[in-house]
């Protein structure tokens, strides 16, 4: 696998939200707003990165009796400097995920680039793969908060939890403009669907979105499939005429 | 014996490593988080009056130890007129710790109440929040009225302990303004 590929492959091949469904909880939880994802992917990032270079690096060092309790205590120690640092700079963002900062710990996809990849491979490819994994992770959650907050407000707000870049909460997207070239004095939000902003919301959007990268996976199966049947019938083609053409042969030469 | 040693010393120093680390950010982050918290609390003394975010005012602070009361908070307006007392105290149930802040004005009604953090379950304190705490707003601190009903609750028997607390201590001690 060259550096590219293990970069890109959790992005849409090995996502872990949309193909491992690993890290279920925050994708869940954390994703009713835009912002809210976003957050957690950052969090995420640094951590799954961090610790991919550390379990890497003592790999060789660790004894196997202890692996996993020292994965895990590795992983702690970033979680533990991630809660601080978002306590101290983006309070309102560690007061929205609460309890999900620290329950990063036993995020499944964590632990297990550390057991599955970082442990047996070189440091610069275990940083891309957690870099990579963990892109593809807040991809996912992105997703699924985009989609939530659209259809939950009828627009996506950037500054309210995040403090970084921008002084006042602003809408990153709306669908009022659009709407009041033909109506005036609307606001989408008057029509959002609400429960889009709770848990129900997550288990339909995510089920949405599992259902169309299924139906897309489906798809391709069946395009290959068809592929496959047609190669085969042309092989088959192929073969019938060589014999048709062998047969021909061998009739004119006995004749 | 010598692999056990090993195993040891490789957690020994996995521990330590964690434990530095851990400690070096706490450092670096400490006084901005405490900064951060006094922000936040700062915040509900408004938010405990009903007054616009804007509004100016000041405060002086009494801190008591060993008290189930852990701070008296007296909120002037830009007049330097006292516009309430605010008492802060805590409470820990079988989830964690709660903690409330209460406002009570000078004629001994209670103004509002907020939980300003807990590690009790969210569901249940975002449901207390939203609906159990707004039915102490308005009451007399000498005659309290309590729901009985939400009473099974850890949380919400925390709150309560802690407003009867603050109501006593207001009896107490502010009483003659009651009066």
């Amino acid at each position: 696998m060259t550096k590219k590929e293990n970069f890109l492959k959790g992005f849409i091949k090995e996502n872990p939200i949309f193909v491992y469904l690993l890290g279920m909880c925050p994708a869940l939880a954390v994703t009713a707003t835009f912002e809210t994802s976003l957050g957690m992917g950052l969090l995420v990032i640094f951590v799954l990165t961090s610790s991919n270079i550390v379990v890497s690096l003592f790999k060789n060092f660790i004894p196997q009796q202890v692996r996993t309790p020292s994965y895990i205590v590795i992983i702690a120690t970033f979680v533990t400097v991630v809660r601080m640092m978002t306590d101290a700079y983006a309070p309102l963002l560690a007061e929205a995920l609460g309890v999900f900062i620290p329950l990063i710990v036993v995020n499944c996809l964590i632990l297990g680039r550390a057991e599955s990849f970082a442990s047996k491979n070189k440091v610069v490819d275990s940083a891309i793969d957690g870099f990579g994994m963990a892109l593809g992770f807040t991809f996912g959650l992105i997703s699924i908060g985009v989609i939530r907050e659209l259809l939950a407000t009828g627009g996506i707000m950037y500054g309210d939890y995040l403090p970084f870049f921008v002084d006042q909460p602003f809408e990153l997207f709306t669908f009022d403009w659009i709407i009041n070239l033909f109506v005036q004095d609307f606001s989408i939000r008057d029509y959002g669907l609400a429960m889009f902003a709770l848990p129900p919301g997550a288990f339909i959007a995510l089920a949405f979105i599992l259902a169309y990268m299924q139906s897309r996976k489906n798809k391709k199966l069946r395009l290959e499939e068809e592929a496959k049947k047609q190669r085969i019938e042309e092989l088959k083609k192929a073969a019938l005429e060589r014999k048709r053409q062998a047969a021909m042969k061998k009739a004119g030469e006995a004749s | 014996m010598l692999d056990k040693m090993k195993i040891a010393i490789v957690l020994v120093v996995i521990g330590a490593i964690s434990g530095l680390t851990i400690y070096s950010v706490n450092l670096l982050t400490e006084d901005t988080i405490a900064q951060n918290m006094i922000e936040k609390e700062q915040g509900y003394y408004k938010e405990l009056f009903f007054l616009d975010e804007d509004a100016e005012v000041r405060f002086e602070t009494n801190d008591f130890e060993d008290q189930e009361i852990s701070q008296e908070i007296v909120l002037y307006d830009a007049d330097d007129q006292i516009i309430g007392y605010i008492y802060k105290g805590s409470d820990k149930n079988n989830y964690g710790d709660v903690i409330v802040l209460l406002g009570i004005t000078s004629d001994g009604k209670i103004s509002n109440v907020v939980i300003s953090s807990t590690t009790n379950t969210p569901t249940f304190v975002k449901v207390i929040k939203n609906v159990y705490l707004s039915p102490f707003r308005t009451q007399d601190v000498d005659d309290l009225s309590i729901d009985g009903s939400t009473g099974a609750t850890y949380t919400y028997t925390s709150v309560v302990e802690i407003v009867e607390n603050a109501s006593k201590y207001f009896l107490e001690n502010r009483g003659e303004l009651h009066d």
